[in-house]
């Protein structure tokens, strides 16, 4: 029974709620969007840097379903393309944040109670009592504005959420009895905390995970409409968004489509997120 | 006194600092000895101590006095400052099925950590090895690669024997390993003990708050109420001739289904009261607030263990301990 | 005490839960019957579906389950067909359950004070206006009533400071505090220490006797129901597989399951006992087309494995699910 139905199981539990499998759809039409950019935008030459004053300011058409903007690209496409640095930005961010987070705050929960302990956790409480968008946007605005360093200043904010994360689960784990088990018999701290704690960890961790991809993109967003993250002409929905403001509300498209766009790349994340969830809880009869 | 003592534990104590000032005395001064192959029976209600002995004499924490002697040497303290060999030598089975195996984990990685710990066997070696350590407690091969929560609680509590007996123990410590388990089952895991005990020649502490399985797994039996052991002797004994009043009452309260046994226990004792919590242990003996036969010394002066023949020892002033009452 | 007024009553229960891959058929035809102010018990290893059985009763299985069939009678009335205002009559005034852990049972962030008067106000809330005054005084009545000492200073009191053993009588008397005729006690006494668990079991039978309270008594101890319950209910797999007086049941156990069961509790004479029934559960999803147990059974024969048993009268309100005793 075990490994064959493991993804039937899975897709059941799953499936339950109707929301998860909307936010699971919604995830899928954004990350295909995204790699298939340059095959499924109808001008992907105009994401980029081009010019078609002729163009300039047209509301939504059949040529270009969602208008133009005021330099007469095509908003379709670069909305297209905008999912790119989004979503680069949301998997780098945690790719680098999650295991340092994590790592620390699994160091620090099996070692609760020790100066290590208050050490890491200390330095933690630091970065958490600042503001998370205030910090963001000090480092940002330090380094050379682009990309890049945008995802450095999320990176350094972001970490400390994982760390407190896997304090309180480690720091509970360790008193499970197979952890004391582990230790009563020899095993070495690299085992327990890697093959015994870890695993079991790693529920949360995955749910806030996917949950924030959604939240990274939209802080993400949030530097880029400041002007602190991908620079212009290059597309990104923050600096979309900030670049048809000042034309609302007569060209309202040039900005509600790419806002319409974080909401739902957000949403999507969200109810996802939910359905993992659910696929880590054992249910009682 | 026994010449061949494989766990001999001498005034144990382990107390514990919860908040300002606020000592809990989990274990309070406890003499305990497992002799070779021998099953010892440790009974108790909660907060008893009974596992806080368990837990120490394994290694979970520092005694704060005492000695646990293993084969005449001292290892009292906590596991990691003991050995490799001292700590294989000393395992335990825990109680709960649901937690005592890493529910990530398959059991033949379970099985695998002491394995290689221990007996040092290579990757290579280790599928005959684990293959042999199921089979040796009755549990088909093919369960290596299953997950704990896979498999029945009698199951897994199997596997947790398979485990400590991976590292060629001397003492097993088997802190109420049934009492999350149906009666069928229970039978099952108890059957395979004793059957692996008179196999292996191994020693069993037995720890559990039903007698009536007591009866039938232990030699010895030691009782204990907050901190102290109030009452050990043989099992026929212990059960045929209860001589501590808590002893008494906690065999008048055990519900059985036969008639037969009805009429084994003894006079019926209603028990009142709260069982106290060992962060405020009555001064004097800690039964006395509860005790039908207390009298007042018994508040007042804390008995010594008395001997009252070869093999069986009390703690109460009824039997002719200081100032009370002779025999 | 014969049973001619029946209080509740199970016809037929058959309750299956929706899971991946199908359904599971958890209860296969339950019928038991309660009449006033007897303690009826209903026992069975984890996995039988006792703690399903009440639910139904008391209507409140989780979503995924589906009541395939039969009735669930209160004083002639079917619950499962009648409207949401006579099943909510029933909760307020009719029957009440406790559980199994007190403390999970009662919400930590009301005082007992709270969580009594909340009953009570539901149940007497069609009867008119009722002062707090009076229930007040009602609730610390119910509370002397359950032996609790210092009725108004627990009323002000929360569950995490009391004990185990005062948390479930504070779960009964807010059972009691509504005038009920039925209490189904989903194994009452099982968290708790063996001396606190006589103390609550006698209080229920107290109960039981002075208010002609109906009890339904769930355990898997077969020694709990042979002190508290009159009349007993063996259930195996779903199916309720013999049922009589309790006393003649313990003395003469005619379905094998129950003689198999029987023998495998340890006996305080300290005889030893069986080593377990051999095989498993059968699994629910696609259980055994005859009898549930006739894969395990000793005595099996052809019939068995084809078409299920019913309840069979062997005499002296004996009865049994077995084609063994029907000859």
């Amino acid at each position: 029974m075990e490994k064959r139905h493991l993804f039937g199981q899975a897709w059941y539990k799953f499936s339950r709620s109707k929301a998860s499998v909307v936010g699971a759809v919604l995830v899928l039409i954004v990350v295909g969007l995204a790699l298939l950019a340059p095959f499924v935008s109808p001008h992907p030459e105009q994401a980029g840097p081009y010019v078609d004053f002729d163009r300039a300011n047209q509301s939504p058409s059949s040529g270009y379903l969602l208008g133009t903007d005021n330099m007469g690209r095509d908003i379709l496409s670069r909305l297209i393309f905008a999912l790119r640095p989004g979503l680069l930005m949301g998997i780098l961010v945690l790719a680098i944040s999650v295991p340092i987070g994590f790592g620390l705050g699994l160091i620090a929960g099996y070692n609760r109670g020790s100066l290590l302990d208050s050490l890491i956790m200390r330095v933690t409480d630091i970065f958490l009592s600042v503001p998370p968008l205030i910090l963001a946007l000090a480092i940002a605005s330090v380094l050379e504005p682009n990309l890049t360093h945008a995802m450095m200043a999320i990176t350094v904010m972001w970490w400390p959420w994982y760390c407190r994360l896997a304090y309180n689960v480690a720091s509970s784990i360790k008193n499970e009895y197979y952890v004391r088990y582990a230790e009563l018999t020899g095993a070495s701290t690299f085992h327990i905390l890697a093959r015994e704690i870890l695993p079991n960890c790693l529920s949360p961790v995955l749910t806030k995970m996917t949950l924030d991809m959604g939240w990274v993109i939209m802080t993400g967003a949030s530097l880029s409409f400041v002007g602190l993250g991908e620079q212009p002409p290059a597309p990104d929905l923050g600096n979309m968004v900030s670049a048809g403001v000042k034309y609302l509300p007569d060209y309202w498209w040039m900005t509600v489509f790419p806002a319409i766009a974080i909401v739902v790349i957000v949403l999507g994340f969200n109810l996802l997120g939910d359905g993992i969830r659910d696929l880590f809880t054992v249910e009682e009869a | 006194m026994k010449m061949d003592d494989v766990l001999k534990v001498t005034g144990l104590k382990k107390y514990f600092t919860v908040g300002k000032n606020v000592i809990l005395r989990a274990v309070d001064g406890v003499d305990l000895s497992v002799c070779r192959g021998e099953t010892l029976g440790l009974v108790g209600e909660s907060g008893s101590g009974k596992s806080t002995v368990a837990y120490t004499i394994v290694g979970m924490y520092q005694p704060t006095a005492g000695t646990i002697a293993l084969n005449g040497k001292n290892v009292a303290g906590a596991a990691v400052r003991r050995t490799l060999a001292q700590k294989g030598a000393i395992q335990i089975v825990f109680q709960d099925p649901g937690s005592s195996l890493n529910p990530r984990r398959t059991i033949a990685q379970s099985l695998g950590l002491p394995l290689r710990l221990h007996r040092r066997v290579s990757a290579r070696d280790l599928p005959e090895k684990v293959a042999e350590l199921l089979t040796l407690v009755g549990l088909p091969p093919e369960y290596r690669d299953r997950n704990p929560h896979s498999i029945g609680g009698g199951e897994r509590q199997l596997v947790a024997v398979a485990r400590a007996l991976a590292t060629d123990p001397i003492v097993m410590i088997l802190d109420e390993p049934t009492s999350a388990l149906d009666v069928s089952i229970q039978a099952k895991v108890i059957a395979r003990l004793a059957d692996l005990q008179s196999r292996l020649g191994l020693s069993y502490l037995f720890i559990t708050h039903d007698l009536s399985l007591m009866r039938n797994v232990a030699s010895r039996v030691a009782i204990m109420y907050l901190g102290k052991v109030s009452e050990l002797a043989p099992t026929a004994a212990f059960f045929r001739d209860p001589l501590h009043p808590y002893t008494r009452m906690l065999l008048s309260a055990i519900p059985v289904v036969t008639a037969a046994e009805e009429e084994l226990k003894p006079r019926k004792i209603l028990s009142k009261g709260e069982i106290p919590s060992p962060v405020n242990v009555p001064p004097g003996c800690g039964f006395s607030p509860r005790c039908p036969e207390a009298t007042p010394v018994c508040s007042k002066v804390d008995p010594a263990m008395v001997q009252t023949s070869d093999t069986h020892w009390v703690r109460c002033h009824v039997y002719g301990a200081t100032g009370g009452p002779a025999g | 005490m014969m049973a001619t007024d029946t209080v509740l009553e199970v016809n037929d229960l058959q309750v299956s839960f929706r899971v991946y891959g199908g359904k599971t058929r958890v209860l296969d035809g339950v019928n038991l019957r309660v009449a006033k102010g007897q303690r009826v018990g209903l026992v069975g290893e984890a996995g039988c579906g006792k703690t399903t059985t009440l639910k139904a009763i008391m209507g409140i299985l989780p979503s995924q389950a589906v009541i395939e069939g039969g009735q669930i009678l209160f004083r002639g009335q079917d619950l499962l067909k009648a409207g949401p205002a006579a099943v909510q009559s029933f909760r307020q005034r009719g029957a009440a359950m406790i559980f199994q852990d007190p403390t999970a049972a009662l919400n930590p962030v009301f005082t007992v004070g709270d969580l009594l008067q909340v009953g009570l106000r539901y149940a007497t809330e069609s009867r008119g206006k009722t002062d707090k005054a009076h229930l007040i005084k009602r609730c610390a009545e119910t509370l002397t009533e359950v032996s609790l000492p210092d009725p108004d200073r627990i009323m002000k009191t929360y569950p995490f400071q009391l004990s185990g053993g005062m948390r479930q009588r504070v779960c009964i008397a807010a059972a009691m505090t509504a005038t009920r005729e039925v209490l189904l006690a989903d194994e009452p006494g099982t968290s708790l220490d063996v001396t606190i668990q006589d103390q609550i079991l006698r209080l229920i039978t107290g109960l039981s006797e002075t208010k002609d309270l109906a009890v339904v008594l769930v355990t898997h101890s077969l020694g709990v129901v042979r002190e508290v319950t009159e009349y007993v209910y063996v259930m195996y797999a779903g199916v309720i597989v013999e049922g009589g007086p309790t006393a003649e049941v313990f003395a003469r156990p005619l379905h094998p399951y129950t003689a198999a069961l029987m023998e495998c509790i340890p006996r305080l004479t300290g005889q030893g006992f069986a080593e377990g029934i051999p095989g498993r559960l059968p699994d629910y999803r696609n259980p055994p087309r005859g009898c549930r147990f006739s894969p395990r059974c000793p005595q099996s024969l052809k019939t068995c494995g084809e078409a299920k048993p019913s309840l069979l009268d062997a005499g002296g309100r004996h009865m049994v699910a077995c084609y063994l005793r029907a000859r």
